[in-house]
């Protein structure tokens, strides 16, 4: 029979009272210490008034990356893989991008082989870049990569980046009673003009050096973070305003060059995707930034086919918007029917465009 | 509802509340199972008649057992077997047979297409099922000879704090414990506490907010790992099943023995093992010792030979690996450690031959080595399939050197916790927590507890389950 050990035969000698006593003066202490620390600094700014301190949390570190999972990868067959001849990689716009709805991330192409839907909700350029290098080896057959192009940290959300700032409004005491909110009360007393920059922020470049980005306020955002309805197009245009020139920084392109040229070296086609703007946005946008857009198209233009729907819609097409940012599935299905009648792998003749 | 939700710490003070009040025994014996019914259908409320199914029929076979002589015990003793296993066949092997099955008939050329049952794993099953088999087998081998009524046989089998993830616990240790009414003492009351604090500790702190994200960011990543990565997210993720489990069996412990109750320790400084026997007498200790009580000595042990002992080796852990879980990964994690235990008694027969004996320092290489080698079969554990676990363990090789990619401040954190865990656990190897709280000062146990109790508050991490609760 097994000779077990028993914890009950080696009970401590010592007072329990005592010992039970001394933690709880000691940890409430502590506990009550750390949170008038972070109500006082109140790092978020979440205590006097409505407005979100975007420009803290992003510097914040989210607590996970976002990328392709093993499992998803196992829902598609090596034998797909083989046969891939092309893939799209973008942010969750570029997502949409799927005749079957959205659901799976593959279809069968009219010229033969698959398209592949590679794409990831908030995708970062580097996380883009990433995707497309490592993929490389395991598409033998692969024939063009759509790009879809993100205006540079506008797919970020602060709930990925905060999610404990989202918690204030049910659970105040999670927001107080928090490592994380005093790691970055501290922060804020020691440089109370500079913010911290996280690592994950590292590949996005040096925008906030050549702009620095205007706060963002909540008003169009419910104690939870989601965009009230009706407020959309308004909470859109807040972010553009984090919009700057370059709208790729200097660092990106210097890592988008060589992979754009390793891709032509295997004959491998690249297509930059601009995805639509609903009418009001695209408007905004325009104002604001046509001639960072203008120059950002002929730098792209260098290294790849640009396909630039904020500018131009195929005649056929209507956009329908779930947001201001996000395209109707269906209509983000005939969307990517007219990218690939402009690739050499098209499924369909290729559409004239209208003027935007 | 696990013991790190609020909805468990509502639940716990309540039944500690009733628990206290001058009732019978008897009716105290009664709400503590009402209270683990209703905690195990907490998860999925139908699955209390698999688990009261299994209780009634292992009750029903003891009793005819213990009235039966020779033969006819052998084949109530059959029905045990066949009516535990096959509960655990249906829900945790049924879809893993029928995909295997599906993919022979292929082989040869035949198309079966089989019905899609969508079958769900009640939580803890291969835990009880464990447990009341071992009852079964007692009364077989008249180790129990006077089985107990079926109130303290079902609150043996259902007892929520070990319920659905151990320590697995046996009946003649738990058993004679519901003779007599229980009531825990106020040094029982309050190291429980302490142990449920230490075990919270180690889940939510340690696990969850510190090793699951760096080994999560390895391992659920498609983009196969570089050497420092794939090295660093399996240390991680050694470390968060360790203080994943052990923080389930301390809480587990903990929560018994603030109702008087004694269950059996689970771990031992397991990472401090010299070898690997060693390691399994440290690690998941109620499983293994189960294992090598209720099959490898029957099977035969060590006593018929090298060929015999060498296939019950491997036998018992190939079994022990499929015990956690349908896949041919948990079969590839027991073979290994079955290849590490033979080869070490192979080295161990062969010292013996020659007249060598180890020195201190060998025996520190020991050590330093087995925790390593321990790695490598932790990446079967955890990869998503066999491809993932190839690439892993070839990229640990050192065969693809680079940039590493994970967050260098989430890794570093991660591996300063590692190293600290490995050097508490080299130091406490031949100790106790126990011991070791007996001879630190009241200020420095005050100042301990503190912390721990502070972090827990305040690391900042969702709740997670406990990852034995699959198996």
């Amino acid at each position: 029979m097994a000779a077990h050990t028993f914890a009950s035969h080696r009970l401590p000698a010592f007072s329990m009272a005592k010992l039970w006593l001394q933690t709880a003066c000691l940890s409430m202490g502590a506990l009550l210490v750390i949170g008038a620390f972070n109500l006082a600094v109140d790092p978020f700014d979440l205590r006097f008034g409505p407005s979100l301190n975007l420009e803290r949390i992003t510097a914040m570190r989210p607590l996970d990356t976002v990328l392709w999972s093993e499992g998803e990868f196992r829902r598609i067959s090596p034998e797909i893989w083989r046969q891939t001849t092309m893939i799209v990689v973008g942010d969750s716009r570029a997502r949409q991008l799927s005749v079957r709805g959205n659901i799976d991330r593959f279809e069968p192409l009219d010229t033969g082989g698959y398209l592949l839907n590679l794409s990831i909700g908030g995708a970062t350029y580097g996380e883009i870049f990433g995707t497309v290098r490592e993929m490389l080896p395991r598409l033998p057959q692969l024939k063009a990569v759509v790009m879809s192009v993100p205006l540079e940290r506008i797919g970020v959300d602060v709930r990925d980046r905060a999610p404990e700032v989202y918690l204030m409004g049910r659970q105040p005491w999670r927001y107080l009673l928090n490592l994380r909110t005093a790691a970055q009360s501290v922060q804020l007393l020691m440089h109370p003009h500079s913010l911290p920059h996280s690592s994950s922020d590292d590949d996005e470049g040096t925008l906030e050096q050549l702009a620095p980005k205007p706060m963002i306020s909540t008003e169009n955002l419910d104690p939870w973070g989601n965009v009230i309805e009706g407020k959309a197009a308004d909470f859109w245009k807040k972010r553009i305003e984090r919009v700057r020139w370059p709208l790729v920084s200097q660092r990106l392109r210097e890592q988008l060059i060589p992979l754009a040229a390793e891709l032509r070296a295997k004959d491998i086609q690249l297509i930059f995707f601009f995805p639509p703007l609903n009418p009001e946005l695209r408007q905004y946008y325009f104002e604001q930034l046509q001639a960072e857009h203008d120059r950002y198209l002929q730098s792209l233009a260098a290294m790849g086919v640009v396909q630039d729907y904020v500018s131009f819609r195929p005649n056929n097409l209507s956009y329908r918007f779930v947001d201001p940012m996000h395209l109707e599935i269906n209509v983000a299905d005939g969307l990517l029917r007219d990218v690939l009648a402009h690739s050499n792998l098209g499924n369909s003749s290729g559409n004239q465009k209208s003027d935007r | 509802m696990v013991f790190n939700s609020f909805s468990f710490l509502f639940f716990f003070a309540i039944v500690l509340g009733l628990y206290q009040l001058k009732w019978s025994w008897r009716a105290r014996k009664i709400m503590l199972l009402g209270a683990s019914y209703w905690f195990y259908a907490a998860f999925n409320p139908p699955f209390v008649l698999v688990l009261w199914a299994s209780t009634v029929v292992d009750w029903y076979v003891a009793g005819r057992m213990s009235r039966e002589e020779n033969a006819r015990r052998r084949h109530w003793l059959w029905l045990s077997l066949l009516a535990n296993l096959g509960l655990l066949s249906f829900f945790k092997y049924g879809t893993f047979l029928l995909a295997n099955w599906t993919a022979l008939m292929a082989v040869i050329g035949i198309k079966f297409v089989p019905l899609n049952w969508n079958i769900v794993l009640p939580a803890g099953i291969s835990f009880y099922t464990f447990q009341s088999l071992s009852y079964t087998i007692d009364v077989f081998r008249r180790e129990i000879r006077r089985p107990p009524g079926f109130l303290d046989f079902a609150l043996f089998v259902s007892f929520f704090p070990q319920l659905v993830a151990g320590p697995i616990v046996r009946a003649t240790d738990f058993l004679p414990q519901l003779d007599e009414p229980k009531q825990a003492s106020g040094a029982q009351f309050g190291w429980g506490l302490v142990l449920v604090v230490i075990g919270l500790f180690q889940k939510i702190t340690l696990a969850d907010a510190v090793l699951a994200p760096v080994a999560n960011q390895v391992y659920n990543s498609a983009l196969i790992a570089r050497t420092y990565d794939t090295w660093i997210g399996t240390v991680a993720f050694a470390g968060q099943i360790l203080f994943d489990f052990s923080g389930y069996s301390h809480c587990a412990i903990g929560i018994a023995m603030c109702f008087g109750f004694i269950l059996p320790d689970n771990f031992r400084c397991p990472y401090a093992a010299c070898g690997f026997s060693d390691f399994w007498r440290r690690w998941h200790i109620s499983l293994s010792s189960w294992l090598r009580d209720y099959l490898y000595i029957p099977l035969g042990g060590n006593r018929k030979g090298t060929i015999r002992t060498i296939s019950n080796l491997m036998m018992t852990m190939l079994l022990g690996g499929l015990w956690h879980g349908a896949s041919w990964r948990f079969l590839a994690w027991g073979g290994i450690h079955g290849f590490y235990l033979v080869l070490e008694r192979g080295a161990q027969a062969w010292a013996k031959k020659i007249g060598y004996k180890p020195g201190r320092k060998m025996l520190a290489l020991f050590i330093v080595l087995t925790f390593p080698l321990i790695c490598v079969t932790w990446v079967f554990f955890r990869a998503s399939t066999f491809r993932q676990a190839y690439h892993m363990v070839v990229s640990m090789a050192f065969t693809s050197l680079g940039p590493m990619r994970s967050d260098p401040a989430m890794a570093r954190t991660a591996m300063l916790v590692m190293a600290g865990a490995l050097v508490l656990q080299w130091c406490m190897r031949s100790t106790t927590i126990e011991a070791v709280w007996n001879r630190a000062p009241m200020a420095v146990r005050s100042v301990w507890l503190s912390g721990m109790i502070f972090l827990i508050a305040t690391v900042p991490v969702q709740e997670q389950p406990f990852i034995y609760f699959q198996f």
